[in-house]
């Protein structure tokens, strides 16, 4: 198993996108931040990263669905299969990989976050100033990483359930992307016209992709009709449910 | 008896469709084992079910002592090139190398044997379809294998590459290593071989050591006498199968146990013998001419 994680991890490091991902990524958080420098409203931009979390959610749909259509799409599973004779590790080292990353992209996040507010509103704005939940900006920050980093788990493992089911990458990532930026304005209408018929719908897993928005903007309850730990909850419910299928999917896809 | 990888009653429907039909053989430790038949015959599913890339039920396949259905870890180490080399695009030959070797001092060693220093370090989307042949190969030599499957190996390979990895399978082979090899270039694939199994239509239709096919095989001689129509006609009349054919007598089937008696008809009858030329049957007509019989 765990030649099989370090040959994930040295596919993935071994990706011109992985490579340039944390200058890019810097980039599109420097200029959020350099647009937003002189607005009334930098608290909330810097408590959600720049923006850094909506990118991170993009990066992770496609090296999650390239890192698992790939092997089928280049034969490549059929090594992996031969070498290791189980399927449900080359799964696991696939997922724990993922999540490796994702952890690695929320640190980056969170580091290019206090660079860019140094670099664009100095000490103007102090990390230690109330913001929500009676936090200081700092602990709101940090906190929103942690809601966003478990946001994220649903995304990676729905991508990985995606692509168990579909040879192609390209069509992995165009779903997924269609998944996230589709399914919130999907949820909200689901919700909005069937909440008092059905209230089970309040539950359904687009709605889940409301966390991290709930937990910067409390307001967004009335949008979800969940609380934060029913989020939490259902976010973790989900993940686990998508990890089951896309093993399931993955074991019996054909090679 | 010496057997390190047997498949015992290897069926398999993909669908309704029968693939593998009560598929029995074995593979002898340090032996090359040619696997050949037509295109479609089930040849690279034999492979696959072997390596654990396709379900199998009601049937064993016993490695090194061990039936690896019932084993979760192989008790030995495989190597295997099945239908295209398993290649990420944006890795080096180097990267790959490393990436798949457990004991990576043996990476030099296969790239030298294999002549692959040239390109080992361009990225793999650059490769022609020899190179990347080359390099399918040196992943499945990686960490010393004990048994080596090739499907088609010789693809898209250069004549002196082709000679190459003739002789390093030769040289595994001698080392112990078991190998089981397919390929449509048959006259390549019997000069390696020990071993022959035929499928076609999903059936073993022929499992014999190449030394007892070669002793089997017959061939056909090519006569010039100073009285070819004689000559023709008292073969005939003594039962040869022959026929004149571009000023030589052409006669079929001949064997070691009839061929002093065809020398003897046309001696007796003073004919003069002026030239002599003999045809072994080679693998490739010995398949066709099975796969015709299997067929009628």
């Amino acid at each position: 198993m765990s030649s099989l994680i370090n040959q994930e991890i040295y596919k993935l490091c071994h990706k011109k996108t992985v490579q340039f991902t944390p200058l890019v990524l810097f980039l599109a958080m420097l200029v959020v931040g350099i647009i937003t420098k002189n607005g009334s409203d930098n608290r909330f931009y810097i408590e959600a990263g720049y923006a850094g979390f909506q990118w991170i959610t993009i990066i992770l749909i496609i090296e999650c669905a390239s890192m698992v259509a790939m092997e089928f799409q280049y034969g490549t599973i059929k090594h992996l299969i031969y070498e290791s004779n189980n399927r449900m590790k080359i799964y696991l080292s696939k997922l724990l990989t993922m999540f490796l990353y994702d952890v690695l992209l929320h640190i980056f996040t969170l580091v290019f976050t206090i660079v860019i507010k140094y670099l664009t509103v100095g000490t103007n704005v102090s990390f230690s100033q109330n913001y929500l939940y009676h936090a200081s900006l700092f602990q709101n920050l940090f906190t929103n990483t942690l809601v966003d980093f478990l946001g994220s788990l649903i995304i990676v493992s729905s991508v990985f359930m995606m692509a168990s089911l579909m040879n192609s990458s390209a069509i992995a990532i165009a779903v997924g992307i269609g998944f996230i930026f589709i399914g919130e304005g999907l949820s909200s209408a689901l919700i909005s016209a069937l909440i008092k018929k059905i209230p089970l719908i309040k539950w359904n897993p687009f709605n889940m992709l409301n966390i991290a928005n709930q937990w910067s903007n409390p307001d967004y309850f009335s949008t979800t009709h969940l609380t934060q730990t029913q989020l939490i909850n259902g976010n973790i419910l989900y993940t686990l449910i998508f990890i089951v299928m896309s093993f399931l999917f993955f074991r019996k896809k054909r090679v | 008896m010496n057997d390190f990888l047997k498949v015992k009653h290897l069926n398999m429907k993909i669908g309704k469709r029968k693939i593998l039909k009560d598929i029995n053989f074995s593979c002898r430790k340090g032996h090359i084992t040619g696997l050949i038949g037509p295109n479609g015959a089930g040849k690279t599913t034999i492979m696959k079910c072997i390596l654990g890339l396709y379900p199998y039920h009601k049937a064993s396949i016993i490695l090194n002592g061990t039936d690896i259905k019932s084993s979760n870890i192989l008790n030995v180490g495989i190597g295997a090139l099945i239908e295209n080399p398993s290649i990420y695009p944006f890795l080096t030959g180097t990267e790959h190398l490393v990436m798949y070797a457990k004991d990576k001092n043996c990476i030099e060693d296969i790239v030298q044997a294999l002549k692959m220093q040239s390109f080992i370090n361009k990225k793999s989307k650059d490769y022609s379809l020899g190179m990347k042949q080359k390099l399918g190969i040196a992943i499945a030599l990686l960490d010393n294998p004990q048994l080596i499957i090739l499907d088609e190996p010789m693809n898209g390979l250069d004549p002196s590459s082709t000679y190459l990895l003739r002789n390093l399978l030769l040289k595994l082979a001698k080392q112990g290593i078991t190998i089981l090899i397919s390929s449509h270039i048959l006259s390549e694939l019997e000069k390696i071989i020990d071993d022959v199994v035929m499928i076609n239509n999903g059936k073993v239709i022929l499992n014999v050591s190449k030394n007892k096919l070669e002793q089997q095989s017959q061939s056909t001689l090519f006569l010039s006498t100073n009285h070819n129509d004689k000559a023709l006609k008292v073969l005939l009349e003594q039962g040869f199968k022959a026929q004149e054919s571009n000023g030589m007598i052409k006669a079929f089937n001949i064997s070691s146990s009839n061929l002093n008696e065809l020398l003897a008809v046309i001696i007796n009858n003073d004919i003069r013998l002026l030239g002599l030329e003999h045809k072994e049957n080679g693998l490739e007509d010995t398949l066709l001419k099975l796969i015709e019989s299997e067929n009628n």
